[in-house]
């Protein structure tokens, strides 16, 4: 956090930072830096990296599959395709000034939409079926993406640059009432997560296994879904899309501190929070005065690393 | 004598009035993100005085490549442009995202927000509202006019002639041709330069179809210089099976042209209509208008 705040485009000494966060800057624009455009920064990237990687620890623990992360279930792109005819068709149906507004509801909407959607498919007979959920998922993410493909084949050159810059991500647009909007969709779904901790744990051994064992399963189903709605439309909505962090920081946590899930979940959120803070320092640094999108750091890190993790652990595939 | 020197106190006091629609002071560190807005600035000879553009500003090449990059005129940094220690910030109205216009507003950068349309009227419009950002009215109203009048003749010059049909094309994704529809700076140029835009149906630019093109049959077809070298010259162009089945295409009229100066709608958008013009009606013998300081680079 500390270098999140001290770099960045705008030449400034750690003690500058620390005079204007202490409200004895020597320059306004210094103050106005750190205040209004680093700290809510630095703060929504962390804010938005704990909630998807909270969000991927949740989903894996859920499905019992470790390549679930948002994007699998069609959740993100769900949310895209409301941003998308929102950059397309926003200037014609709202007022003049709602777009800034309308578009992190509409991509927060987006989200929650497909995941009440999913859900309900994967309802059978009052039970949640997990392998139905991941199918349904991924016909809503294809379903998704055609619509997000016509709003894109719709637009104009501008839109369609806004369309791939807000599928690429970026947490630049970072402004105090973002971080007040975002902070308790995060935040909310990090407080239960001890009381789904051990309820995840015992699902991992089956589901009927977790219902002997005295859980309410399917209840722990629903308001997992809930919590995970939660932090990734909030993150989303503010964002764009972001990939990556949710599947690889829970992965990360589980090799090096083990897959329980009192220690996975929150661990998952601080990793999350760290890495996408030092991904968009990169971001907002290395092309100067330019940006480039978080989006592009984060696979460019996740990628290879995921890469090699799969490498070490080719053996137990084999068996 | 007295009177005299009414008037002067009264003209002083009239220049003083639209002060506190500039900038406080003259923006001597002046970052710019539209590449039309820099083209005026540098035409204003506000060369000196550009600290940064974005990657949308292509010309003049001389003064803009050794500046630093703000980004694409989209995603603009907030922190990035007051890294530059900007006195004023001029920006297309569609720099963005909004957000970053918000926060630059909330830190206190000067801006100011220049509208862009696809009229061509609107260039000299838009030459007078930088002029009065940069609190040079004068020299910006002298531009203005000149502009005004140099489309003035082009229009009355081409007024006469009959109007061939075009066929736009922007750019090509391998043999993929992106054509301009309604709402484009190339149907801008096409009306300049006293023809009609083949297609009609549809805004901006969209894939041509082999029949979209058979049933727009263009007189004309027009391709940006650099999507003539990459799809291997205008013979390649002509056996395209897009194209290949027009008028045009049998005829050879293949037209290119540089696509910054011909689209780019700044300061040279008259003499880019006159070439324009120029290339379209080959029999017609149009009169050349008179070079300017800022077309010539």
């Amino acid at each position: 956090m500390a270098a999140s705040l001290a770099i960045g485009a705008v030449p400034l000494s750690l003690h500058q930072v620390m005079q204007a966060l202490m409200g004895q800057a020597e320059d306004a624009r210094q103050a106005a830096v750190v205040w209004q455009l680093r700290l809510p920064r630095t703060l929504m990237a962390g804010l938005v990296g704990a909630g998807l990687a909270l969000a991927g620890a949740l989903t894996q623990g859920l499905f019992r599959n470790p390549i679930a992360d948002p994007s699998l279930i069609g959740v993100s792109a769900g949310a895209a395709v409301v941003t998308a005819a929102l950059i397309v068709f926003g200037a014609i149906l709202l007022p003049p000034g709602w777009l800034p507004y309308a578009m992190p509801l509409g991509a927060f909407a987006g989200s929650l939409a497909v995941i009440v959607i999913v859900s309900r498919i994967a309802m059978v007979e009052a039970r949640t079926s997990v392998a139905l959920l991941l199918l349904a998922g991924i016909a809503i993410n294809a379903l998704a993406m055609a619509g997000t493909g016509l709003l894109v084949y719709l637009s104009d050159d501008r839109q369609m640059r806004d369309i791939t810059f807000w599928t690429l991500g970026s947490v630049g647009g970072a402004t105090w009432v973002k971080v007040a909007a975002l902070a308790p969709c995060v935040v909310l779904p990090l407080l239960c997560a001890p009381w789904f901790a051990r309820a995840l744990d015992a699902l991992n051994l089956g589901e009927r296994e977790a219902a002997h064992l005295g859980f309410r399963v399917e209840r722990v189903k629903r308001l997992a879904c809930l919590a995970f709605a939660l932090a990734v439309g909030g993150a989303v909505s503010v964002s764009g899309i972001i990939g990556f962090v949710g599947l690889v920081v829970p992965h990360l946590v589980r090799l090096t501190f083990g897959a329980r899930h009192s220690v996975l979940l929150p661990l998952s959120a601080v990793g999350g929070a760290t890495l996408l803070i030092l991904a968009d320092v990169v971001a907002r640094t290395i092309v100067a005065p330019a940006e480039l999108p978080i989006g592009l750091i984060t696979a460019f890190i996740g990628g290879p690393f995921f890469l090699a993790l799969l490498l070490r652990r080719r053996r137990e595939f084999a068996a | 004598m007295l009177r005299r020197r009414d008037l002067l106190t009264a003209a002083l006091g009239l220049a003083a009035l639209p002060r506190g629609l500039r900038a406080a002071s003259l923006p001597d560190r002046l970052v710019v993100a539209g590449g039309a807005l820099t083209e005026i600035v540098v035409a204003l000879g506000g060369a000196g005085r550009l600290v940064g553009v974005d990657t949308t500003s292509l010309y003049p090449a001389k003064v803009v490549e050794p500046l630093p990059r703000i980004g694409y005129i989209r995603t603009l940094s907030a922190e990035g442009i007051l890294s530059l220690n900007p006195s004023f910030l001029l920006a297309s109205d569609q720099a963005g995202p909004p957000a970053v216009i918000d926060q630059l507003r909330a830190v206190k950068l000067p801006l100011a927000l220049v509208e862009e349309t696809f009229a061509a009227d609107h260039v000299p419009a838009k030459v007078l509202k930088v002029a009065e950002a940069l609190g040079q009215d004068a020299a910006g109203k002298a531009l203005a006019e000149t502009i005004a009048a140099d489309l003035a003749s082009v229009r009355a010059a081409v007024s006469g002639l009959a109007k061939p049909s075009v066929l736009f094309v922007l750019s090509n994704t391998g043999d993929r041709l992106m054509a301009a529809g309604q709402a484009t700076a190339a149907e801008t140029m096409i009306g300049l330069a006293g023809a009609r835009n083949a297609i009609q149906g549809y805004t901006s630019y969209k894939p041509l179809s082999a029949e979209a093109a058979l049933a727009a049959d263009p007189d004309i077809l027009v391709f940006p210089d650099h999507v003539v070298t990459a799809l291997g010259g205008r013979a390649a162009i002509a056996r395209l099976p897009q194209v290949s089945v027009t008028r045009a295409a049998a005829a050879g009229r293949i037209v290119s042209m540089d696509s910054l100066y011909l689209l780019g709608l700044g300061p040279r958008t008259a003499h880019a209509a006159h070439d324009f013009a120029t290339a379209l009606h080959p029999g017609a013998r149009l009169p050349a208008l008179p070079a300017r300081a800022w077309t010539v680079a």
